[in-house]
């Protein structure tokens, strides 16, 4: 999401559509909360430093190469298949 | 490339549903709001960083007062922020939501948004006497209202839908200044560039297909709000989309599935789409599909793609 829409600043999970079980909506929200958010921060953080150590003139080449190897790593080829965009939005 | 916005929130948006559950079971709606305010209460102590309520005002649902659910979550909570999701501001005075949200923002210290939207139910308009053929400029007209009471305490306005205002205060005033307000939109191009022109932050709802298909929407408002003059900070971009998160992927999938394909599919009978399947469903799944469902690697990771 964040890299294929130009940096996202929020994202928000509707899981009541699925209408869980209550405990597995808990145990949901506790998984996106201890695991999800602190590996989506860990990586823009380090795509972060990357990137200023792209842009950082002053950088030791193998640094750059290094930073440059890392951003390329993070960016996905994307894999298209056929599907409409659902123009509906917001339920 | 995300230079300017390195931080992500992360949060939940729920709608409330009503009458049965995915095994068709029917819910006690006084102990399924009770559980919801247990799951906001969770998500604050883990760290998530917002929860939003959508309001709909149909049988299959017990979220037509969002502002009350969300009061009530304030009061359990400490540093979570609380938003609708969305008001549909079209079938609304303003002046109200307006005063809602500033006690909520009173009562959460701080801790209240907005997102207004014209919603994609229609039940709204007939329950508030209101036409459907205005569905463009009631928006267009409450929004401007709404932005001018955030504004001003004050207010001097006029319009055709409301009797104007000739400068009686609107109060309590939020302890934010401003309160946010987000616009929330669907696949409307039109959407994207009025929040672009206003200067408001954007909250795209990517329900399905590609979210990648969404970047020349998102580009556009971009462009617009620049033109407009607004700074790149002040344009930023969320997404609400449809996730879950279990230990392993299968057991997120599968859970997942059955409650979805149902939701989906008596929505799409009103709507004409055709019956929600297990193959769609697992297309959407892939690296580029708009459901964030599986363990928390493959979410994380999909996330940030």
């Amino acid at each position: 999401m964040n890299e294929s829409l130009g940096g996202i600043s929020r994202l928000t999970f509707q899981m009541s559509v699925a209408a869980l079980p209550h405990a597995k909506m808990l145990r949901a929200i506790e998984l996106l909360g201890t695991r999800v958010a602190p590996l989506v921060r860990t990586a823009l953080a380090s795509e972060t430093a990357a990137a200023s150590l792209l842009t950082n003139s002053h950088a030791l080449p193998e640094i750059r190469s290094f930073g440059n190897n890392l951003l390329a790593s993070m960016l996905r080829e994307p894999v298209l298949i056929n599907a409409e965009i659902d123009e509906s939005g917001f339920q | 490339m995300n230079k300017n916005h390195q931080q992500m929130e992360i949060g939940v948006d729920s709608f409330v549903a009503a009458t049965v559950d995915a095994a068709g079971r029917a819910v006690d709606p006084a102990r399924h709001l009770s559980e919801l305010l247990e799951a906001i209460t969770l998500a604050d102590e883990v760290g998530l960083d917002v929860f939003g309520i959508g309001e709909h005002h149909r049988r299959e649902f017990l979220d037509s007062a969002p502002t009350v659910i969300l009061a009530a979550a304030a009061a359990r909570t400490r540093r979570i922020r609380l938003t609708s999701a969305v008001t549909v501001l079209s079938a609304a005075d303003p002046v109200r939501v307006f005063q809602e949200f500033a006690t909520l923002d009173l009562l959460s210290n701080g801790r209240a948004e907005i997102v207004a939207g014209r919603g994609s139910f229609i039940e709204a308009f007939p329950l508030f006497g209101l036409e459907l053929e205005d569905y463009d400029s009631l928006f267009a007209e409450k929004l401007d209202l709404l932005l001018n009471i955030r504004e001003n305490t004050h207010v001097h306005w006029s319009g055709k839908h409301r009797a104007p205002l000739t400068g009686q205060g609107v109060y309590p005033r939020p302890l934010q200044n401003p309160l946010p307000v987000w616009l929330g939109v669907g696949g409307t191009p039109g959407s994207f560039i009025r929040a672009g022109m206003l200067g408001l932050p954007l909250m795209v709802a990517i329900i399905g297909g590609e979210p990648h298909r969404f970047r020349p929407l998102i580009d556009r408002y971009r462009e617009a709000g620049l033109r407009a003059g607004h700074s790149p900070d002040q344009l930023k971009v969320g997404i609400h989309s449809l996730g879950y998160v279990a230990d392993s992927s299968t057991t997120a999938e599968d859970e997942f599935f059955p409650g979805y394909a149902q939701s989906f599919t008596e929505i799409g009978r009103e709507r004409g789409w055709p019956p929600m399947t297990r193959a769609h469903f697992d297309a959407q799944l892939g690296p580029t599909g708009a459901l964030l469902v599986g363990d928390p690697e493959t979410v994380a990771e999909k996330s940030c793609a």
